[in-house]
């Protein structure tokens, strides 16, 4: 984990650093490291048919709708879905330093999300070591993202039985339980064929502020 | 329908089927959502699975009702009934055509929620949920439940109470572990077997998530500690990618050599679990018939457990923290008062950190709804406390809310000698496997001697022995009276627990402290009193963890009693203690003594001495308008310049909240009350279990003087209208994280408009705008946690 990432997650600007807080910061990602192991999975599908709004997957009893992720998949030869998760341990460690001081649970909150997010990257890396020398990957697109629906979160943990392997659930309004949880679908593409993308990285980490639910609050977008 | 398998169980190796999803995934059709769906539409698909599964030799087929409930099921178009009717009737086809004794079981998988604290699935429902199927279910062509794959010893629990209570169906109860030989929620195998065992289950054992070889471990350690049969489903291996499709890696030889080795440490029914075809079971069968389950009974350890840790009441002396009651602490009584639960939550890790490794829990106040608080602090402790818990009330109906949700093994506080305690609540001990403090007095009262506490002991362990409880699951509390008014009756007290430990195997317990009542220098009588208290074989105590000595004294009588090899835990803990508390951060040290300073370094102690010296010549009410009001503006203000950041800002609002309390001890000297400058509710919305935003608000809030009704998470329209009549609410804060709930929040203004007219209310959360809170009917928009605190006062000025 990145310490600058985490300060960043806590909305600080650089150089506005606190001792204090940094301090704090150093000796929760540490607790954080030593006590949670992230888990990840993830599957290749072959694209059964594309449409302008909606992809159907051999092997999946459900597509993936919308423009979005339509526009997203429209170069790729073959997908990744994948799920990264910090478990269960992540949700009591929130609740554990909320009921004692909040100001340390927002450090530990901003230290889950880097670390979940640095486990996303991992799995990534798997995945990428997986594809050809001729093909890269695009970058990973959640549902939530444009009009990429949530509802597909459920169909994806039931059908890929990441309830059974990571635990991830989702609750009746969609919300992923363990909330630091990221899954993620990913093209694969022929190097050269990606149309144009915006390379320079948003601070979040996304590409686009466009695809993002948070585009029209996040204190990121200055 | 023959019984006979009951007579086999524990005595012949009996086999279960193997992987029906496996199976349908390889079957010639396009797999539907809903595999339960196949029952109806194609049940040829699954009668010929069953059949593959009779001919390889199972004694046990499962009906392919994995996910047949009702949330599950939720976009069928079939009804719950008929699925479930449909996958009997094929099991039976089955049965039919292949002849022959095969027992069919029901399958239950786990709901597909995560259970209350962590997600939002709350005890009662998961309960209905199980309670529907098993209704479904006719018992005349059910031979057993089967309840399989759970990750959570909660939903285990509360499927294993639906199952019993509403049948009478065997239950075997299987649940998955991870390589680290945990659940995914966190409970190691030992604490499932005496989860399960409590509970009474006919087979317990593991399946799925990994295969025999990887299982090994937490196979083993089932089985060193199982009284009751067990049962092992293992996976064909590790799932393998080949091709894009997942494989196994283990073929049906190996994969039976693996199992051999389970059934050679005694296990008494085996299966197969993902990736196993009758192949595997067939080779199983070959290979395992000749096997012999072991009869032997594991010595007898006592633990209580939360789901997950378990404490050993056999080794050594034992703490109950005796905090968590509001009859002796002001604050506690308070925040139940409020329905706050936090400081409950605070209290209890206070005494963990001073040494408690059982927390004593009572919600008795003449103002409260007992049973409720109650079932609100074990939800709250839940998955967030590992230390286990001992419910203390004179209830019966609390004790059984408390144990009925409680995922762990308890012990109850208390059962007395009178006849008709004995009757209530020895039934409550059996059914949830607890424990129990029984107390030595009865009808008659307490008596004087040791003798004739003794034979009120007695009595206890009879009347226990009647309903199946063995001794060592009471804890006797021979009873502690004041030194001051009876002290030539203190000796008997330990003589008591002198003859009741040479005599029989039960524990004893004590609440030390009453001894000094009434006396000065307590601490000191306490501590004698311990000190002797252990030397007789007490084998826990119900006290103040963090009173002074307690700690200490059990640490030495651990070396002197050789419990403490080479005195290495006693050292330690005594270097500990003469370490100073770690200093602040030396670049911390700055000249800057102002107020805005220690407040930005949450230096609480610095604080509170400033605002003490304050008090000598202000004020207490000036105090907070003069000093404490515009210090937090100050910072405010440099939060709005972002020359510190919310992290800062959250800091300085929790760490004035110890002067307040000193303004308000202050005024309640001068017989004045602190008045809140106003009553704010602040709920999360339904649907929404994330709070810290909520959170976040309410302490800037509190920090400027505002009393906050915190109604939680996951709240309904409902519970925020009562609390508005309740309290005369004037300001309701919405919190929502996500835009599926946002819409939940313009429901909840709505009806917040229709009821009163003068309510204002503001709104808040990442996917929230100006614009958005506008268009939703919301008075106020929130951009951050400080924004509240301009907003109460625009409305409270």
């Amino acid at each position: 984990m990145q310490i600058e990432e985490v300060m960043r997650y806590l909305g600080y600007k650089k150089d506005h650093y606190d001792q204090q807080t940094l301090q704090r910061v150093r000796e929760i990602m540490e607790v954080v490291e030593d006590t949670i192991v992230p888990h990840w999975d993830f599957q290749s599908f072959e694209i059964q048919k594309w449409s302008k709004d909606r992809v159907a997957l051999t092997d999946l009893p459900f597509f993936l709708e919308g423009e979005s992720i339509a526009e997203h998949l429209q170069f790729a030869s073959h997908i990744y879905v994948m799920a990264a998760t910090l478990g269960v341990e992540s949700e009591r460690y929130l609740l554990r330093t909320q009921a004692v001081s909040m100001a340390d649970s927002m450090i530990v909150d901003s230290c889950l999300s880097a670390y979940v997010e640095e486990a996303a990257d991992q799995c990534e890396q798997e995945i990428r070591n997986l594809i050809s020398d001729s093909e890269e990957l695009t970058f990973r697109f959640s549902p939530g993202y444009g009009d990429f629906p949530l509802g597909v979160h459920q169909e994806m943990i039931r059908s890929l039985r990441w309830d059974r392997i990571l635990g991830i659930t989702v609750t009746n309004s969609m919300m992923m339980v363990p909330s630091k949880s990221v899954i993620a679908v990913i093209g694969v593409e022929k190097t050269g064929k990606q149309k144009e993308q915006k390379q320079a990285m948003m601070p979040c980490g996304n590409q686009s502020c466009e695809v993002c639910e948070l585009k029209d609050t996040c204190n990121w977008k200055k | 329908m023959s019984r006979e398998w009951k007579e086999q169980l524990g005595h012949e190796v009996l086999f279960f089927d193997g992987a029906m999803g496996t199976m349908i995934h390889a079957a010639d059709i396009a797999v539907p959502a809903i595999p339960e769906e196949l029952n109806i539409d194609h049940p040829e698909v699954i009668v010929e699975i069953h059949q593959g599964f009779i001919q390889a030799g199972a004694n046990f087929i499962t009906t392919n009702t994995f996910g047949a409930n009702r949330l599950k099921l939720e976009k069928t178009r079939y009804s719950l009934e008929k699925i479930i009717a449909a996958a009997v009737d094929v099991a039976h086809l089955a049965v039919e055509r292949e002849g022959g004794s095969v027992q069919v079981a029901y399958d239950i998988g786990p709901i597909g929620m995560m259970m209350k604290p962590i997600g939002s699935l709350d005890f009662d429902t998961a309960y209905e949920i199980f309670k529907e199927q098993v209704l479904l279910l006719d018992s005349a062509r059910v031979d057993a439940v089967l309840i399989e794959t759970m990750t959570d010893i909660s939903e285990m629990r509360a499927a294993i109470l639906a199952v019993k209570e509403n049948s009478s169906f065997p239950v075997f109860a299987t649940m998955s572990f991870t390589e680290d030989e945990r659940t995914l929620t966190g409970t190691d195998p030992e604490t499932m077997v005496r989860i399960l065992e409590g509970l009474n289950v006919d087979v317990l054992g593991v399946n799925c998530s990994l295969g025999p070889v990887e299982m090994t471990g937490i196979v083993n350690r089932i089985m060193a500690v199982s009284n009751t049969p067990v049962i092992v489903q293992a996976n064909a291996g590790l799932p393998v990618r080949v091709e894009g499709e997942t494989r196994f890696s283990l073929d049906q030889e190996s994969y039976s050599t693996a199992v051999e080795s389970f059934l050679e440490a005694g296990v008494a029914v085996v299966g197969g679990c993902c990736g196993t075809t009758p192949a595997y079971i067939q080779r199983l069968v070959e290979k395992g018939s000749c096997f012999q389950p072991t009869q032997e009974d594991k010595q007898r350890v006592d633990f209580v457990c939360s789901s997950t840790k378990s404490v050993n009441l056999n080794d050594g002396f034992i703490l109950i923290g005796e905090r968590i009651n509001p009859s002796g602490n002001k604050r506690l009584k308070e925040a139940f008062l409020k329905g706050d639960f936090q400081f409950a939550t605070k209290v209890a890790f206070e005494q963990i950190h001073h040494g408690a490794q059982v927390l004593d829990i009572n919600t008795s106040l003449p103002q409260i709804d007992e049973e409720q608080v109650m079932i609100q602090l074990v939800d709250t402790f839940s998955g967030l406390l590992d230390t286990p818990l001992q419910f203390d009330s004179v209830k019966a109906s609390v004790l059984e809310a408390a144990l009925r949700r409680y995922a762990g093994i308890a012990i109850v506080n208390s059962i007395s000698g009178k006849q008709s305690s004995m009757d209530r609540l020895f039934p409550l001990i059996k059914k949830y496997g607890a424990y129990a403090v029984c107390l030595c007095l009865d009808e008659n009262g307490i008596p004087h001697t040791a003798k004739e506490r003794i034979a009120i002991a007695e009595k206890l362990i009879e009347n226990a022995k009647k309903y199946g409880i063995p001794e060592e699951r009471l804890l006797i509390d021979t009873l502690v009276l004041t030194a001051s008014a009876q002290q030539a009756e203190v000796m008997e007290t330990l003589e008591a627990i002198r003859v009741l430990k040479a005599k029989y195997r039960v524990k004893t317990t004590l609440g030390v402290s009453n001894v000094s009542y009434g006396l000065p220098y307590r601490p000191l009588i306490n501590r004698v009193f311990f000190t002797l208290a252990l030397g007789v074989g007490l084998d826990t105590a119900i006290i103040s963890p963090g009173a002074e000595g307690i700690v200490d004294t059990i640490h030495a009588f651990h070396v002197l009693n050789n419990q403490d090899p080479g005195a290495v835990s006693f050292i330690a803990y005594n270097d500990r203690k003469q370490q100073p508390e770690s200093q602040a951060d030396p670049v911390n040290l700055k000249q800057d003594n102002s107020l805005i300073a220690r407040l930005l370094e949450g230096d609480e102690r610095q604080v509170e001495e400033l605002i003490r010296e304050a008090l000598q010549h202000k004020a207490p009410l000036a105090v907070v308008d003069e000093e404490l009001i515009p210090a937090l503006d100050a910072i405010g203000m440099q939060y709005e310049k972002q020359e510190i950041f919310l992290p800062q800002l959250i800091r300085a609002a929790e760490t004035v909240k110890g002067a307040f309390e000193l303004v308000k001890s202050k005024l309640a000297q001068d017989h004045e009350d602190f008045e809140p400058k106003g009553t704010i509710a602040l709920a999360t919305v339904k649907g929404d279990i994330h709070d810290i935003g909520k959170n976040l608000v309410k302490i800037m809030l509190e920090s400027y003087g505002y009393h906050v009704v915190d109604l939680g998470k996951d709240v309904d329209v409902e519970a925020i209208l009562a609390v508005i009549r309740k309290h005369r609410i004037q300001l309701v804060g919405l919190s929502a994280l996500m835009t599926t709930t946002v819409a939940g929040m313009e429901e909840i203004i709505q009806s917040i408009r229709s009821e009163f007219d003068e309510v204002k209310v503001m709104v808040g959360g990442a996917v929230l705008t100006d614009e958005y809170a506008n268009q939703i009917g919301a008075d106020f928009y929130c951009r951050d946690a400080r924004a509240s605190v301009f907003v109460a006062d625009q409305v409270f000025k």
